[in-house]
């Protein structure tokens, strides 16, 4: 015991009030030791990653010449209409004829297509992950436990790439956009039950337990003194998700799981620059209108 | 010439609410005046118009000879720079020690680009120590804002008001959140610290003792309108009541009616 007492630091001496005035006076704070070898790891650390990624400003400048070239041969970009004759509705037959032809970009029914997947798929997610955030945050987990193991399910999830859940379930559901829905709905089980439990975290107990002073069981209490704390959260958390999976969406296609992302390989392999041009410039379109129509729905919530 | 001088200073917000309806006072450097009245009686509204917060709808508010109502941004940044501000919740800014939020009353004086790197020089330094120190909290200089107790948080918001070299401190319910015993205490640093430095102080106050405990001059809002203003001594029951009272003495409708509103 002895030993322990003396093995430790000596405590600072006790400052004069005159010291301690002077310490405070001055304009600038003393930088220890501590502070430069923060210092020095931190630029260690940096060259590091510098060194790992050969990062270097001249290869960019050297390379800039060649994002030329390819840019160049994305324009003008092309939008590949394509023309079908639909079967006009009995109603409007009168006005229309029997059939009319429409034309449109061809990557139009792949971009309505992306969108209705990232929907279904958003929804599936919100339902999948609001128990598990509920287990995952600290004031409603039942035991340490629970919130331990599910923060170490949710963690897994969000390591696995959104890309990897869709070839699993191309795989067992086939080629196409149910593929695509289902990897959406489980890739986002991970980040969205982590961010639900933050807002879970952050609801003020007081509220609750004045509602459990009515007498109200637990349920009821988390019902009517926390959900109310937590929705705007996790309802903004909920609209970023959508706006989250409709660009991955995009992706998924690559591997057969439906949406935009099939058309996009599919011109790439054929060095079609300017047909991927035109489709990125709807993917760009349907990208920034959600995010408007999210954004607008977000501060009507909050 | 008054320090002070307001003229038929009325307010009207957005919504149609008369928060002021005509407000005429003047106050003399370093006088302290508590300001009574009840919760809605424009009291804040008040005070937050002579910092410039509220805009009023009109009438003149002269500081130093200077009408506040007519500047602009910049003009009302360099008075606030000599008007300290002390609100009921502290609003000290949590995360930072308790030395950089006395320091931050210096910030008006102190616009260089360092003034953002955390610089401020030896002689702001200085000021903040010295006031510090007269609040009796110099050795919870390095401690956070949020570690403190309510009194002591209070006290550093003096410590930061003060610091701005103050003509006017500004006080909107300054021990509402505290104990009786902490607010005595605390209403008797700010009132020595303001008589120490000849600062006209302008405290809101619910409590009446308080008020005519610490404050040479007491003044009643009602309504929107100034219905007592005089020393502390002659604040009598039928002026307690013209303050606090009015709707119950022979209007006990319009009681009603306030509360449902």
């Amino acid at each position: 015991m002895a030993t322990e007492v003396t093995s430790t630091p000596t405590p600072p001496p006790v400052m004069t009030r005159e010291a301690f005035r002077e310490r405070l006076y001055r304009p600038l704070p003393q930088i220890g030791l501590r502070t430069i070898m923060t210092i020095i790891v931190l630029l260690l650390v940096i060259a590091w990653g510098v060194e790992g990624t050969n990062a270097s400003p001249a290869t960019l400048v050297e390379g800039i010449p060649n994002i030329a070239d390819f840019i160049s041969r994305l324009f003008p970009p092309k939008f590949d209409p394509v023309t079908r004759a639909l079967d006009v509705p009995a109603p409007l037959q009168g006005w229309l004829g029997a059939r009319v032809d429409v034309t449109y970009p061809s990557i139009f029914p792949y971009v309505i297509e992306t969108i209705q997947m990232a929907m279904i798929g958003t929804l599936l997610a919100i339902v999948l992950s609001a128990p598990f955030g509920l287990l995952a945050a600290r004031n409603t987990a039942p035991h340490p436990w629970v919130y331990s193991s599910t923060r170490m399910l949710l963690n897994i999830n969000r390591a696995v790439p959104d890309i990897i859940f869709a070839l699993i379930f191309v795989a067992a559901v086939g080629l196409g956009p149910f593929g695509g829905v289902l990897a959406l709905a489980i890739g986002s089980i991970g980040s969205t039950g982590k961010l639900y439990a933050e807002a879970i975290e952050a609801i003020d107990p007081r509220q609750i337990q004045a509602i459990r002073a009515t007498g109200a069981n637990r349920l009821q209490s988390f019902r009517y003194g926390g959900l109310p704390q937590a929705l705007p959260l996790v309802a903004s958390y909920s609209l970023l998700l959508f706006e989250h999976n409709v660009r991955s969406a995009t992706i998924l296609g690559l591997v057969g799981a439906g949406g935009v992302g099939f058309i996009l390989s599919k011109y790439i392999s054929l060095f079609q620059y300017r047909d991927l041009m035109g489709a990125l410039i709807w993917i760009i379109l349907m990208v920034a209108v959600i995010d408007r129509i999210s954004d607008y729905l977000r501060r009507k919530i909050i | 010439m008054s320090l002070l001088e307001i003229k038929d200073l009325r307010v009207v917000y957005p919504n149609g609410l008369e928060a002021l309806k005509s407000i005429s006072l003047t106050a003399e450097r370093g006088e302290i005046i508590a300001v009574i009245g009840r919760s809605g009686a424009g009291k804040s509204t008040l005070l937050r118009c002579i910092n410039g917060f509220q805009r009023p709808s009109s009438g003149t508010i002269l500081l130093d000879g200077e009408d506040i109502t007519l500047l602009n941004d910049a003009g009302l940044r360099r008075v606030r720079c000599r008007i300290g501000f002390i609100w009921q919740e502290y609003n000290l800014v949590d995360r930072l020690p308790v030395i950089t939020n006395v320091l931050t009353g210096r910030l008006g004086y102190n616009q260089a680009g360092t003034s953002l790197l955390g610089y401020f020089g030896r002689a702001h330094r200085e000021v903040a120590v010295r006031n510090l120190e007269r609040v009796g909290l110099l050795d919870r200089a390095y401690q956070r804002a949020d570690k403190l107790s309510g009194g002591e948080k209070q006290r550093v918001a003096i410590a930061r008001a003060i610091s701005q070299e103050p003509k006017v401190v500004l006080a909107d319910e300054p021990v509402a959140s505290l104990d009786p015993e902490l607010a005595v205490q605390v209403m008797g640093d700010l009132a020595r610290v303001a008589r120490e430095d000849q600062v006209l102080t302008m405290i809101n106050i619910h409590h009446v003792a308080l008020a005519t405990a610490f404050a040479d001059r007491v003044i009643g809002i009602a309504r929107g309108e100034v219905v007592f203003d005089g020393a502390a001594g002659d604040l009598t029951d039928a002026v307690l009541d013209r303050v606090y009272r009015f709707d119950r003495i022979n209007n006990a409708d319009a009681a009603v009616h306030e509360r449902q509103v």
